[in-house]
């Protein structure tokens, strides 16, 4: 049905002279002047968007000069001949400048001026097609403005966060270092209610600090530029575990570091990737033994080139699998695994900053599996 | 006649100092500490001079400890002077302090500071650092010679 109306169509459109076709294409077109001008400049048709754009009727500026379109200075310079003498020379002319309208007002205007010629190569004219630019131009004035804006106020963000954070340090040393000189040398006229309150200021500055740590660490990334250099990803997953083995003091740990590519990035800040996970795995499969964790590559659908980072630990549930790389989130109580919810969004920071992304996938029970790239996707196929 | 000043602590922050101070004595390290709590006071002490205008360039501490963030005069300041001076260039100096800003780390070694460590925020590794800093200082390293200080090195 919707073919059959869709031919009727084409052969009524048929119907009309190929001259009248392009005079209503042109005469439709409202968002852009079209019109021809003779071998000297003399407007000769105008179509209902010249009209629109410029403020003059065809009756008014059919018959006149094209140079009534150009800004007084331009006109003084000898523009509009110049233009038609280079449009003449070269085939067509193009431009972005200020134009007049009738009332004298000025817009930023993109225009093509195009020479026409008879199969001869005789000069018949002209044909000029204007749009007005000034509305993009508001538009991307308003962007750069908005950007700006958003840039000051992240920046204003990440220096007062990191300022704060820097303060804080001391006083949280202070808590839990007078806390700590409390118990070791007053314990014996506390009771045991009165050490346990004292054990918790410690417990709660400890956790302050390593948080206070965390976020400093976190607003560093924001502000330093990545360095790209040729890394082992398979070397720099080994040196980690390497630092990592006093934590697995006393534990059944299977480390599976496989083969892993050489990929360009900033070695120090993909340590810090790898380090993150890397304990990640290693804290959250404190009830299995062995716990086994694993490093590799693999080429994702998209020809990405993946890093993953696998264990049989205590795994979450995917439906929390967004809330996994925000800030301060966290799928497990403080007193079943501790942490502070800042180093997956460090992760995953880092790993944007690099052009590439982190994704998960566990089970209850079965285990993580964090898989990232350090690149940009191959160009063809963007995300 | 009671030993000369073995550790300088510049440093504003007095619970910083106390918690310094008592990680020192505990693991037996220092009889003889000095502190002061300005860039002013820490320039008086080390160019003999205010004060301290009694003591002699020859008995210069061991290490100074540094405080970077200081009122009047700040570390940096403190630093730039010392080493700039023939009298106390020698002088072991160790930045100690909360910040790890990048321009801080490489204006203290262009001045050849001789360690720079940052305050951990966790007690028990404060702890640690200092003691192993006058382990270090007091008594594994060996001081510059008093001639080093009596004329130009």
């Amino acid at each position: 049905m919707a073919q059959h109306i869709g031919a009727d169509h084409v052969r009524a459109a048929e119907s009309i002279p190929m001259a009248e076709r392009y005079r209503l294409l042109i005469e439709s077109a409202a968002d852009y002047a079209i019109y021809v001008l003779d071998p000297k400049g003399v407007v000769a048709s105008w179509n209902a968007g010249a009209q629109r754009l410029k403020g003059w009727s065809a009756e008014e500026i059919v018959g006149r000069n094209f140079s009534a379109f150009y800004p007084p200075e331009d006109v003084a310079a000898g523009k509009p001949e110049l233009d038609l003498a280079r449009a003449a020379r070269e085939g067509a002319v193009r431009d972005e400048s200020w134009r007049v309208r009738k009332d004298g007002s000025r817009f930023r205007a993109s225009t093509v001026l195009t020479a026409m010629r008879s199969e001869r190569g005789e000069l018949l004219g002209f044909s000029k097609i204007t749009r007005d630019l000034t509305e993009r131009a508001k538009l991307t004035e308003k962007l750069v403005e908005r950007t700006r804006a958003l840039t000051e106020a992240n920046a204003d963000l990440d220096s007062f966060s990191s300022s704060v954070a820097h303060d804080l340090r001391a006083p949280i040393r202070q808590i839990a270092g007078f806390a700590r000189l409390l118990a070791e040398d007053y314990s014996a006229v506390l009771d045991a209610e009165g050490r346990r309150r004292l054990s918790k200021i410690e417990t709660g500055a400890r956790h302050m600090g390593r948080l206070v740590d965390d976020l400093l660490a976190l607003s560093r990334i924001g502000r330093q530029a990545v360095v790209r250099e040729p890394v082992c990803l398979r070397a720099l997953a080994g040196e980690v575990v390497e630092e990592l083995s006093p934590e697995a003091d006393g534990r059944e740990v299977e480390w599976r570091i496989g083969d892993v590519f050489v990929a360009r990035c900033d070695a120090s800040l993909i340590r810090q990737v790898f380090g993150n996970l890397l304990s990640n795995a290693l804290k959250y499969t404190r009830p299995r033994a062995p716990a086994v964790i694993e490093v590799g590559a693999e080429t994702s659908p998209r020809g990405e080139r993946v890093v993953f980072v696998r264990d049989n630990g205590v795994g979450f549930d995917m439906r929390y699998a967004p809330k996994l790389f925000g800030i301060f989130q966290r799928l497990h109580a403080q007193s079943e695994f501790e942490g502070t919810g800042v180093g997956l969004a460090t992760v995953d920071r880092i790993l944007r900053k690099h052009g590439g992304r982190i994704w998960a996938e566990a089970e209850p029970g079965h285990g993580a599996t964090f898989r990232f790239t350090v690149e940009p996707p191959p160009a063809k196929e963007k995300p | 006649m009671s030993k000369g000043i073995e550790i300088l602590i510049a440093d504003d922050s007095e619970s910083d100092v106390e918690l310094t101070v008592h990680a020192l004595r505990k693991a037996k390290l220092a009889n003889n500490i000095h502190v002061v709590g300005d860039g002013e006071q820490a320039l008086d002490f080390l160019f003999c001079r205010g004060d301290y205008s009694r003591r002699s360039f020859t008995d210069a501490p061991h290490v100074v400890l540094l405080d970077l963030k200081m009122p009047k005069v700040d570390g940096i300041e403190v630093l730039r002077a010392v080493r700039g001076d023939p009298r106390t260039k020698a002088i072991p100096v160790v930045v100690l302090t909360s910040s790890k800003e990048q321009r801080d780390l490489i204006e203290s070694y262009n001045l050849g500071v001789n360690a720079y460590i940052q305050k951990p925020v966790d007690f028990e590794n404060f702890r640690q650092v200092v003691e192993r800093i006058g382990m270090f200082w007091l008594v594994v390293n060996e001081p510059p010679p008093r001639d080093c200080f009596a004329r130009p090195c």
